[in-house]
């Protein structure tokens, strides 16, 4: 008894200096709270890994594609209300803001019981689908394969927004901090881009043009 | 020398050679890692998420006293990053309890769970540690991270994959990795160092994508040790898959042979897999189709389950909430039909089920299932009404020996200032042979804000057996406290049995008492 309590003080002591490390850091809480969009400060954004999958048609599609514009990777599946709830609201912000250098990218996490499936919702809406059935790059990009899960990339390839399940109302947020990183895209900006998979220049290739064709 | 050993040396080099190359790929990670940490300019990222979750667990009056009256903490740290073009990802487990009611509530202070590293060079792709895999479309290899319980298996080795314009090619091998720490039982689950190898080969045209696969599976455990030849399986198979053939049409078409030697006996087994997607303006017509002769799914034994996991599992044809007992020699198809309407805010679907399980033998099981639906996004998409419901019944010998009714429902209102009420209810009410029917379900009710969280209350029932608890009663909170901690926390008793979380069907252990977890996700 004494043990098991020593052992899991030890473990819980090591789990709580975890879940309290962001409290460490304070400059973080501190420029989110002086940011007027809900953004990672452009200095502390790490960089994104780049990943292939297909799309609908089959085709590669690569994160890299997109180099110099904003990103917001969406993670969902068929089987997920909210998702389907979120996603026509991604959709018509795509629509609104495809022309200023902003792309959507919806990964279903949908496995071969519900893949499927896929096609027939997807088909709906104008943003890229792509498909992620072994969950490769949801182990990259979003570990706990909680869905709906939407990561706002900005023009440097670097991670500058993170958002857990949706709420209705919550696109509002999102909205708020693509457009945010829609006019870091379009000031002038001092900071060069620093990883080895982070886009360098700017484009405005669209959607279909960036896709791959084998 | 004779074959038995070139086959049993060959197979033990190649499990050493692979721990060899696992073990590296950890120490790279780490390595990367404090590298990154001690370089001056940042080309690099390291970004963690941690889930700690502290339990109380009191008596949940499920008949069983081994599951009640102990507290716990466990903790998740996944991270991920990439240092100097290598990236990699990562899990380490913690589990700790206090007054465990049996010795298999292992306490472990760190368990590295997951380590993965890959590097990529153009079209050329090297991997090491834990993988996931899969092979068509899961009938050959199903190894999937996408888990929300984290119970994944992934393939502890080596993958090199090409991918071309024109060309694909992936070879891969190592030994299955459970994870070891079940944070839904709270037992510690042995390993299983099954080996499992195999590639595959795609051919990428205009028209579709042609796909070769092999694969190649050696349990270490043996039915009978010491015979001469292991029990090991080998499988191949080729699908088509082109998702648009035409502008209204989309298909994907794929076999499989499997061979299985056990007790030195070798035995065959097929599998087919069909999806025809069609589609007009508003109108889809999806249709799927499965046979399985003599084709298994492999796997081996949770050790604190006493239960199987499977390496494959090929897709069911079934709703993703519906637990899937029998899947053997199986015959079978589903058709669905679904009609959109003002650009899909309103569509309605229908679906029909047809099976035969252990087709041609004495306990043919033959399966029926109609279900269908409809969903209504209205207040431009800030409201949703959807609400489906079905019945199906399983006839052997001709009598019906199952049936099964159920009905779900999924309302979201918005309010004013960012609020939205929620109600989400689903109710099952099967009947097993001549028992009396039982029913079990839940309804959650509650209060969402947008950036904020929510508080719901959750009524659960289950009657199935009397002499257990039949009424459950819960409250659940989410408070979003910043853009990168998250606060959930369940007061009360959740029903156990059976459910589907994020498409993965499995036992939960009925829940009494206090439940709170933190998410907290930082980079640095």
């Amino acid at each position: 008894m004494i043990n098991s309590a020593r052992r899991l003080s030890s473990a819980l002591a090591f789990s709580l200096c975890l879940s309290a490390l962001p409290f460490n850091i304070q400059h973080l809480s501190i420029s989110q709270e002086a940011s007027a969009a809900p953004l990672t400060p452009a200095a502390e954004r790490s960089p994104v890994a780049d990943f292939e999958l297909k799309d609908l048609k089959g085709r590669l599609v690569r994160l890299s594609q997109f180099k110099g514009k904003v990103v917001l990777v969406n993670f969902w599946a068929t089987w997920c209300a909210p998702c389907k709830q979120e996603l026509p609201h991604l959709n018509r912000l795509y629509k609104e803001l495809k022309d200023d250098g902003f792309e959507v990218l919806a990964i279903s996490t949908d496995s071969p019981q519900t893949i499927s499936q896929v096609g027939r919702l997807a088909r709906r809406w104008a943003v890229t689908t792509l498909l992620d059935p072994e969950g490769r790059v949801v182990a990259q990009l979003n570990p706990r394969g909680i869905a709906p899960y939407t990561l706002l990339i900005d023009a440097q390839g670097r991670a500058a927004f993170e958002h857990d399940g949706y709420h209705s109302g919550d696109e509002v947020k999102m909205a708020e901090a693509a457009r945010a990183l829609i006019a870091e895209l379009k000031a002038p900006t001092p900071t060069s881009p620093t990883s080895p998979t982070s886009p360098t220049s700017p484009t405005s290739k669209s959607s279909s043009e960036a896709q791959a064709t084998p | 020398m004779n074959t038995s050993c070139v086959f049993f040396c060959a197979e033990r080099s190649l499990r050493s050679l692979l721990s060899v190359l696992s073990l590296l790929s950890v120490i790279g990670v780490s390595a990367s890692a404090r590298l990154a940490s001690a370089f001056p300019v940042k080309p690099y990222a390291l970004n963690m998420t941690n889930s700690l979750t502290l339990e109380r667990r009191d008596d949940n009056q499920n008949l069983n006293t081994t599951d009640d009256e102990y507290s716990i903490g466990f903790n998740r740290l996944s991270f991920n990053g990439q240092a100097y073009g290598v990236q990699f990802d990562g899990r380490l487990d913690s589990m700790g309890f206090i007054s465990p009611p049996l010795e298999s509530y292992r306490n472990e202070v760190v368990r590295f769970e997951r380590a993965h590293a890959t590097y990529r060079q153009k079209d050329l792709t090297l991997e090491l540690g834990d993988l996931y895999q899969q092979l068509g479309r899961g009938q050959l290899l199903s190894l999937r991270k996408v888990d929300e319980l984290g119970l994944d298996i992934a393939l502890r080795g080596a993958r090199i994959s090409y991918s071309g314009r024109h060309h694909a090619l992936k070879v891969f091998g190592g030994v299955a990795n459970v994870v070891n720490l079940d944070s839904v039982s709270q037992r510690f689950v042995e390993d299983r160092n099954d080996l499992i190898t195999g590639s595959q080969y795609e051919l990428r045209t205009a028209r579709g994508n042609l796909g070769l696969m092999y694969l190649y599976l050696a349990p270490e455990e043996q039915l009978y040790p010491g015979l001469e030849l292991p029990d090991a399986t080998s499988s191949g198979g080729a699908y088509y898959e082109a998702p648009a053939l035409t502008d209204w049409l989309g298909a994907y078409v794929e076999l499989d042979v499997q061979q299985r030697r056990g007790l030195e006996q070798v035995q065959e087994g097929y599998a087919g897999y069909t999806t025809l997607d069609l589609h007009h303006q508003d109108t889809t017509l999806m249709f799927e189709g499965i046979w399985l002769d003599n084709f298994e799914q492999r796997g081996s034994q949770n050790t604190a389950l006493r239960s199987r996991f499977n390496y494959n599992q090929a897709p069911t044809l079934e709703r993703v909430d519906q637990e899937v007992a029998e899947f053997f020699n199986v015959r079978g198809a589903r058709l669905r039909a679904q009609e959109d309407f003002w650009e899909g805010d309103l569509s309605f679907h229908a679906n029909a089920l047809y099976k035969l399980n252990r087709a041609g033998e004495p306990m043919e099981l033959t399966q029926y299932h109609a279900y269908g639906g409809g969903e209504l996004y209205y207040e431009e998409g800030m409201s949703r009404l959807a609400l489906s419901g079905g019945h199906r019944f399983d006839e052997q010998e001709g009598r019906e020996v199952r049936t099964w009714s159920h009905a779900e429902g999924d309302w979201v209102q918005a309010l004013s200032s960012g609020y939205a009420a929620h109600l989400t209810t689903q109710l099952q009410r099967i009947r097993v042979e001549r028992d009396p029917a039982f029913v079990r379900g839940s309804t959650i009710v509650g209060v969402e804000r947008a950036g904020l969280g929510g508080l719901s209350f959750e009524w659960g029932i289950d009657t199935q057996n009397p002499n257990a608890r039949q009424l459950f009663y819960a409250g659940i909170l989410r408070w979003d406290m910043t853009s990168w901690l998250l606060l959930q926390s369940v007061v009360g008793s959740q029903r156990g049995g059976i459910k589907c979380v994020a498409g993965v069907c499995r036992d939960f252990p009925s829940f009494s008492g206090v439940r709170l977890q933190l998410i907290g996700r930082y980079n640095l």
